[in-house]
């Protein structure tokens, strides 16, 4: 399930965030803006 | 202190509105240290299988509403599931025209969890929990996902939980409709899916309805809907969560219900609730209710018109003006002090200049000058508000930074700035509310 596996991601980063970083309104997850380039600078891309 | 753009954005512009955002208010919170250690106590003894309820009564635009949400993030943070819901001339605890069942609509609309504040966390809490369940499965049974052993495992451990809640009043059909939640996960049957969640939303209006579409003939009503709570409580707990915790605001709309008997009933409903959290009979949950003093205190219609609550409520022999028992089932907020008023500028302005990417140029002086003008107007000791100062306070940011050319320490001295002017008609001196001849 693509929700419950946003939801796991959001968890883990939400120490880091504080805030959650993926919204998942209909099919698909979104990474809020926001966050992209802390989230980038993360996993090194 | 770094805060994201999207939360500044949302407490900026709620704030300026005169709403308590819902997002972002670690941010800006100031004093209530008290009251929030009293509510957090509360917090643990529900996660060991208590239940508790409280009032917060304070006047309008005191703070209830936002501690109310001061209260959802901080428990949703401790793993609890948070319901809130507004009451409304459409949205009562009891009504003959479906507004009991209305609030729970708006309460299971409303179930946020720490990774879904927004609310609609309903599915996601169902998913999650039967996934985990099968994780769960994998890790202590060590069997491949794809056996009929392995699901035949998952289904025990679901049927444990479910079994469970078939003690409860309405358990065995809150338990029917999991079961049908879980074979239709399980198939893969999103139609079904969305006709169970449907049902958990309290959704369907006919019983021919409801067995049409899913085969049971029951549904959730307006007599109904908190034993269904009740239910959503222990279930949560099972499903990995620390409890459930309902916070129901502007309880002023059962005292304008013009009809004494739909108010007694109203009260009734509340009663019950009170009276089961403290005797054991719920379990997981925790109720908060926001009011004004005199929709609580009034005897002819507010809450203590409902003997058996006034009795319950009221302070007893030893409560007396500045001596505060924070244990009593009624919180009663006092005013914030200059000081907190004042750490409560010197954030907003912060979040301000952050939003609109500026240096801030306000200074203390010119917040200390600009607390000093507020309280200083005439009847501010009694009817200042913390949401009139707030608006005041941004709609100045905003006008210093569209117009940069203004010194802000003259500006405040001036008499151009306008204070916020209240148009609503709750904002009415108690004494001109309402008369009758």
């Amino acid at each position: 399930m693509t929700s419950v596996i946003a939801d796991s991601v959001n968890e883990k980063l939400f120490d880091t965030f504080g805030d959650t970083v993926l919204l998942f309104d209909g099919d698909t997850p979104e990474i809020i803006e926001d966050y992209l380039e802390e989230l980038k600078s993360i996993v090194n891309i | 202190m770094k805060i994201p753009k999207r939360i500044a954005s949302a407490v900026i512009n709620s704030l300026k509105g005169g709403v308590v955002p819902r997002i972002g208010l670690p941010y800006i919170t100031v004093g209530r240290e008290t009251e929030i250690d009293a509510l957090l106590h509360d917090v643990d003894i529900i996660q060991d299988g208590g239940a508790s309820f409280r009032f917060i009564v304070g006047r309008y635009g005191s703070g209830k509403s936002f501690l109310l949400q001061t209260i959802r993030s901080h428990v949703m943070d401790r793993n609890f599931v948070v319901a809130d819901a507004d009451l409304s001339p459409e949205r009562r605890l009891q009504g003959s025209k479906g507004q009991g069942l209305a609030t729970y609509k708006e309460l299971i609309r409303n179930m946020s969890t720490k990774t879904r504040p927004d609310g609609g966390a309903l599915t996601l809490i169902l998913d999650r929990w039967i996934s985990s369940v099968q994780t769960e499965t994998a890790s202590e049974s060590g069997l491949s996902p794809d056996t009929p052993e392995f699901e035949k495992a998952v289904e025990k451990k679901i049927y444990d939980v479910i079994g469970a809640l078939n003690e409860l009043v309405h358990g065995f059909d809150f338990a029917k409709l999991l079961t049908l939640y879980y074979r239709s996960y399980i198939n893969n049957d999103e139609e079904m899916k969305a006709k169970a969640v449907k049902w958990f939303r309290g959704e369907y209006s006919t019983k021919t309805e409801a067995k049409q579409e899913l085969g049971i003939n029951i549904l959730i009503s307006d007599d109904d809907w908190y034993e269904y709570i009740k239910l959503f409580a222990v279930f949560l707990k099972k499903a990995g969560y620390n409890g459930l915790i309902i916070l129901i605001d502007e309880l002023v709309n059962i005292y304008k219900v013009p009809n004494s008997i739909t108010r007694q009933y109203n009260y009734e409903k509340i009663l019950t609730m009170y009276n089961d959290t403290l005797q054991g009979k719920a379990k997981y949950l925790g109720i908060i209710m926001g009011g004004t003093p005199q929709c609580i205190e009034d005897t002819r219609r507010g809450v203590y018109s409902y003997e058996a609550l006034r009795s319950r409520l009221a302070e007893g022999r030893f409560g007396r003006e500045g001596v505060r028992d924070m244990l009593a089932p009624v919180i009663r907020l006092t005013p914030l002090t200059y000081e907190e008023m004042l750490v409560l500028t010197e954030k907003l302005a912060d979040i301000h200049a952050q939003l609109f990417g500026y240096e801030q140029v306000i200074t203390q002086e010119d917040m200390i000058k600009f607390i000093q003008l507020e309280f200083g107007r005439i009847g501010s000791d009694s009817h200042i508000t913390p949401r009139e100062v707030i608006r005041d306070f941004i709609e100045l940011l905003d006008i210093v930074y569209q117009n940069p050319q203004i010194n802000i320490s003259e500006f405040i001295a001036s008499d151009e700035m306008s204070h916020a002017s209240s148009v609503d008609e709750s904002d009415v001196d108690e004494e001109f509310a309402e008369f009758e001849l």
